[in-house]
C-alpha cells in the first residue's frame, strides 16, 4: 500500500544502516534521551513542509476575505487558491449570501451612477441569524459600467450577470466581484430602434450536462400593435454559452416570460412568471438550461392575482402572490408535483405598514430572495426586509443607500478567464470587448476563427507605472529564452499564441522581476512554473546577456554574452526559432536575430531590406515571418515567404490612407501585428494611451481588412 | 487475555507503545495492521515525536462516543498554539485520523480567520516572496476586501 509520507521500516532501515541498531528500543517514557534527538524546528517555513491537501482543508473552513488575504501570503498559497480544484471544492460549500444592488443615482450633469453592489453574508443557525454587509463592487469604477442604467439580472456560482439597457446599448456582462473580473458578452442586434421597447426577460444558470454556462432571454423581433394599441409580438429566445462568443437563437417561444422575475434557476432550469397568466393554463414557464427547450410548468392554485413572482426559497420553488391587504408565499415542496404547493406564510398589510404607506405598486416592486433555517425570509423593497414569521413583524435592514434589487450569492474565485479560450465558430473575427480603463484588471479578447492559429490577445491594463522593466521572452517548445532590458518602458500586452497541437505558451509580462509561464493550457491540472528573475533596479543597463530555462528543470540556465543588443516585442517563435530585431545601434548586417531552440545558439537571419525612422517589428502572419514598420503615417508589412531565404522576403501590404483615418495618429507606434485570416485580414492591434500619471487611459484594439473601422464601429 | 500492543516510531526515532485496539482509531495503522499484522515498528517518518505523544494521549482516551466531540474540541483548544496544531493536523491527516485533523484544522481557521495579512504571514512563519509592486498590483485588484 502507498501512504503518502509513510515508508516501510526496511526502507528507513536501509537508510540509516549503521547509525540505529534494529534491535535497540528507545520508548516515550525515557525523557532524558528526547532532549538530544534534533527536534522538528518550528521556525522553519511551515508552508514549505504542510501538504497541500492540509492547506486546502484549512482555507476551506476561512472567510472569503480572509481567503483573498491568505492568497497574498506567498506565491504557494496564491497558486493553490487559484487552482481549478480549490475553486471547485470552494464552491461547494460556499455559503449563501445576497448579492444587492444600490443606489443608481441620477446625476447633476444628466448622466447617471450605475450604483453599488453590496454583499450581504449571513451566519446562519437554526435558532439565530446575524447579518454582515459589504460593498463588494463600484460599478461606476468598472468603465464599461460606468454612468449606465444597469441592472443585476441573475447570479450562479458566484457569477453574477449584469445587463445595461437602454435605447442606444443592449449589452449584457458576467462579473465575478472576487475575482475582479468582468466579461463583456458580445451584443446581440439592437431591438430597441423599434418604437416600441422589446421586452426582454432574462435567465442565468449552468447545464448539469455539460457544465456550460448559458445566458438566455425572450424578446421580441417584431413589435405589432393589437387592436387596442398595445404593443405585442412574437416571442423569441437567445441563448449564448459563455466562451463560444455568440448569441443563437430559439426560436419562437409560445409564451411571454414577465421581466420581473429573475429566471429563478433550480434543479436545471430557468424558471418565469407566464405574463399573460390570465389565459394559460399554467401561470409559470420553464426553460431547461440542457435541452434549451421552453415548457409550461405546474403553477399553485392562486386566483385572481395582482403580482406574482418567482424565487427560489430554501431550495424549493417559490411564488409570492401580492395584492391590497397582502402577501401570499406559496412554496412547492417537491419539485415539479403539482400537488406539493402550499401556502407557507402570509405576510400581513399590517407587518409591512410602518415601513411604507401601503401602495398598490409597493407589492409589485416588493421581490423576495430566500429564506433562513429561522424561517426568516428576505424580499427588497427600496430596502433589504426580513419578515420573520414567527413573530408576524418585518424588520428593515440598514444598509446605507437605496436598494434596487437582491439576488442569492454564493461567492467563488471561479475564473472567467477559463472561458477565454474557447473557439469562435466561423472564419470571422469576433471583437468581444473594445473599451477599457482604470485600474480594474481585465482581460479583452480578440479572438480569430482561424483554427489553424489560434490568436488570442488578452490585455491587461495595469497601472502603468508597475511596468518598471520589460522582458523579452520567446517560448517555443519546451524552452523559454529571456534577454533582459530595462528601458522603463510600459509593457501592457499579454499574447496567447497556440503554436502547436499540443503547446500554448503563454508570457504574462508582469511588474519587474516575475514571470509565468503556463503551458498546455487544455490540460486541466496546467503546468505551472514561477520564474523568478533578479533584476538590480537601480541600473537599468543593457545586460546582453541571455539565459534559457527548460521547463522542468527548475532553473535558468546563462547562455553567456549576445553577440548582439536585441531589442522589440516577444521573441516569435517559428520554426524552431525565436526571432528578435537587432538593435540599430548594432550597425549589424542583418536586422533580425534567431535563436535556435535545440541548439541553444543566437545568430543573425537574413532580412528584408531596412525603412527610414520607422518602429520595426517582428510577427508570425499565417505561418511566415513577417516584419512590420510603422512610421510616417504608413505601416509596411514584409513577409518571408520560404523561411530562412532572403530573396522570399516581399512587401506584402502597405498601408497609408486607412491609417490616418484613424483618430489618434500620434499613437501609431503601438501598433503590432498579431496574424492573418485566411481571407486576407491582418490582425493588428493598437493601444494608446499610456499616459496621465498612473492610469492607463484607455487601449484599444481593432482589425484591418482593406479599411480600416474606427473605434467606435466596434460599439 | 492480553491487549495486543503495537509500537510506532516517530521521525526522531523514538518509540512509542499503544494497544492496538486503540491504534486502529487510524485508518492508516488499521489498513498496514490488516496487510501484514503489523508485527514490527510503523515508522512515522514525518510525525516528531512531541506531535506523536499528543496523538497517542488522544488514542488513549476514554470516553463515552456522546462525549467524543467535545473532548475532540477541548483537546485542541488546549494545545491553542498554531504551530502545534498544524504539527498535530498533518498527523492526524498521515494517520488518517479524521475527526482529529478536523478538529485542528477547524480550530486553525478559528484562529486565522479574523487575521490581517501580515498576522497570517507571522502566525505561519511565512516570508513574504513578492515585491512591493506585485503588493500593489494584488492590492489594487481586490481592494474590496482589505
Amino acid at each position: 500500500m502507498s501512504i503518502p509520507g509513510l515508508r516501510t521500516v526496511q526502507e528507513i532501515r536501509e537508510e540509516d544502516e549503521g547509525k540505529w541498531e534494529g534491535g535497540q528500543t528507545r520508548l516515550s517514557g525515557d525523557k532524558d534521551e528526547t532532549r538530544e534527538i534534533v527536534k522538528y524546528n518550528i521556525n522553519e517555513n511551515f508552508m514549505e513542509n504542510l501538504p497541500a491537501e492540509l492547506i486546502i482543508d484549512i482555507l476551506l473552513r476561512l472567510p472569503v476575505k480572509t481567503i483573498i488575504s491568505c492568497k497574498r501570503v506567498c506565491k504557494k498559497l496564491w497558486n493553490l487558491v487559484s487552482d481549478s480544484s480549490f475553486v471547485n471544492l470552494h464552491l461547494s460549500r460556499s455559503p449563501t449570501g445576497f448579492i444587492v444592488h444600490q443606489n443608481v443615482k441620477h446625476l447633476y450633469n444628466g448622466s447617471i451612477d450605475s450604483g453599488i453592489l453590496k454583499w450581504v453574508e449571513i451566519d446562519d443557525k437554526v435558532d439565530d441569524h446575524h447579518l454582515h454587509y459589504n460593498t463588494i463592487l463600484h460599478l461606476n469604477t468598472v468603465p464599461v459600467l460606468q454612468n449606465s442604467q444597469i441592472s443585476q439580472i441573475g447570479s450562479v456560482n458566484g457569477l453574477i450577470c449584469l445587463w445595461k439597457d437602454s435605447r442606444e446599448h443592449d449589452n449584457t456582462y458576467i462579473c465575478n466581484p472576487v475575482t475582479r473580473e468582468i466579461l463583456i458578452l458580445r451584443a446581440p442586434p439592437l431591438y430597441h430602434k423599434h418604437i416600441y421597447c422589446t421586452i426582454i426577460a432574462y435567465g442565468f444558470g449552468v447545464s448539469s450536462l455539460t457544465g456550460e454556462y448559458k445566458v438566455v432571454r425572450t424578446f421580441q423581433k417584431k413589435i405589432l400593435l393589437d387592436n387596442t394599441g398595445w404593443p405585442t409580438g412574437s416571442e423569441e429566445a437567445e441563448v449564448y454559452t459563455l466562451g463560444t462568443g455568440r448569441w443563437r437563437n430559439l426560436g419562437q417561444v409560445p409564451y411571454r416570460p414577465d421581466t420581473s422575475d429573475f429566471g429563478a434557476v433550480l434543479n436545471n432550469h430557468c424558471h418565469w412568471i407566464v405574463s399573460d397568466s390570465d389565459y394559460s393554463p399554467e401561470k409559470i414557464c420553464t426553460f431547461d438550461l440542457n435541452k434549451e427547450t421552453f415548457q409550461l410548468f405546474p403553477s399553485p392554485p392562486i386566483e385572481e392575482s395582482d403580482t406574482l413572482s418567482l424565487a427560489v426559497l430554501k431550495g424549493c420553488l417559490c411564488i409570492s402572490d401580492g395584492n391590497y391587504s397582502r402577501i401570499t408565499i406559496w412554496v412547492m415542496k417537491e419539485y415539479g408535483i403539482k400537488k406539493s404547493w402550499h401556502k407557507e406564510v402570509v405576510v400581513r398589510r399590517e407587518a409591512l405598514n410602518p415601513f411604507r404607506v401601503w401602495q398598490y405598486w409597493y407589492a409589485i416592486s416588493l421581490s423576495l430572495i430566500d429564506g433562513l433555517k429561522d424561517g426568516t425570509i428576505f424580499f427588497v423593497s427600496e430596502s433589504l426586509l426580513a419578515f420573520c414569521p414567527t413573530s408576524d413583524t418585518i424588520e428593515e435592514i440598514d444598509m446605507c443607500g437605496c436598494s434596487e434589487s437582491g439576488l442569492t450569492y454564493h461567492p467563488s474565485f471561479l475564473k472567467l478567464q477559463n472561458f477565454e479560450s474557447e473557439r469562435v465558430p466561423g472564419g470571422s473575427t469576433t471583437v468581444d470587448a473594445l473599451k477599457t480603463m482604470g485600474h480594474l484588471p481585465k482581460t479583452i479578447h480578440l479572438r480569430s476563427g482561424d483554427k489553424r492559429n489560434d490568436v488570442l490577445l488578452s490585455l491587461r491594463p495595469f497601472a502603468a507605472d508597475l511596468y518598471v522593466a520589460g522582458t523579452d521572452l520567446g517560448t517555443g517548445g519546451n524552452t523559454a529564452v529571456r534577454q533582459p532590458y530595462g528601458t522603463g518602458e510600459a509593457q501592457a500586452l499579454e499574447v496567447l499564441q497556440n503554436f502547436n497541437q499540443s503547446i500554448h505558451g503563454r508570457v504574462t509580462s508582469r511588474v519587474d522581476d516575475r514571470h509565468s509561464l503556463n503551458t498546455s493550457r487544455q490540460d486541466h491540472h496546467p503546468l505551472q512554473a514561477c520564474l523568478d528573475i533578479p533584476l538590480n533596479r537601480n541600473t537599468y543597463k543593457l545586460v546582453s546577456e541571455a539565459e534559457a530555462y527548460t521547463l522542468g528543470t527548475g532553473q535558468w540556465r546563462s547562455l553567456g554574452r549576445l553577440p548582439y543588443e536585441l531589442h522589440g516585442s516577444d521573441g516569435q517563435y517559428l520554426n524552431d526559432h525565436c526571432h528578435w530585431i537587432v538593435s540599430e545601434e548594432e550597425d549589424a548586417p542583418e536586422s533580425i536575430c534567431t535563436f535556435d531552440l535545440s541548439k541553444e545558439t543566437f545568430q543573425l537571419f537574413p532580412s528584408p531590406p531596412s525603412e527610414e525612422n520607422c518602429i520595426q517589428n517582428l510577427a508570425v502572419l499565417k505561418g511566415c515571418l513577417c516584419k512590420s514598420y510603422v512610421g510616417d503615417l504608413k505601416l509596411i508589412i514584409w513577409v518571408m515567404k520560404e523561411y530562412g531565404i532572403k530573396n522570399s522576403w516581399h512587401k506584402e501590404v502597405v498601408i497609408t490612407e486607412a491609417i490616418t483615418k484613424w483618430p489618434d495618429r500620434p499613437y501609431l507606434d503601438y501598433i503590432y501585428v498579431i496574424d492573418g485570416l485566411k481571407d486576407g485580414t491582418i490582425l493588428l492591434a493598437m493601444c494608446y494611451g499610456f499616459a496621465e500619471g498612473h492610469r492607463l487611459l484607455s487601449v484599444w484594439l481593432g482589425y484591418f481588412g482593406n479599411n480600416i473601422p474606427s473605434p467606435s464601429d466596434f460599439k | 487475555m492480553s491487549k495486543k500492543t503495537l509500537t510506532l516510531m516517530s521521525k526522531d526515532k523514538q518509540l512509542f507503545n499503544i494497544e492496538e485496539h486503540l491504534a486502529v482509531q487510524s485508518v492508516t495503522i488499521r489498513n498496514m495492521v490488516k496487510e501484514d499484522g503489523a508485527s514490527s515498528v510503523i515508522p512515522l517518518p514525518r510525525v516528531d515525536s512531541e506531535t506523536l505523544a499528543l496523538v497517542i494521549e488522544y488514542l488513549n482516551r476514554q470516553q463515552a462516543p456522546e462525549e467524543d466531540e467535545d473532548y475532540v474540541k477541548k483537546f485542541v483548544d488546549e494545545r491553542g498554539e498554531i504551530p502545534t496544531l498544524l504539527e498535530l493536523a498533518q498527523a492526524a491527516l498521515d494517520l488518517d485520523i479524521k475527526k482529529l485533523m478536523d478538529a485542528a484544522c477547524m480550530k486553525v481557521a478559528d484562529l486565522i480567520k479574523d487575521f490581517t495579512l501580515e498576522e497570517v504571514r507571522e502566525a505561519l512563519r511565512i516570508e513574504n516572496d513578492r515585491t512591493p509592486e506585485e503588493e500593489k498590483a494584488i492590492r489594487d485588484e481586490f481592494q474590496w476586501a482589505f
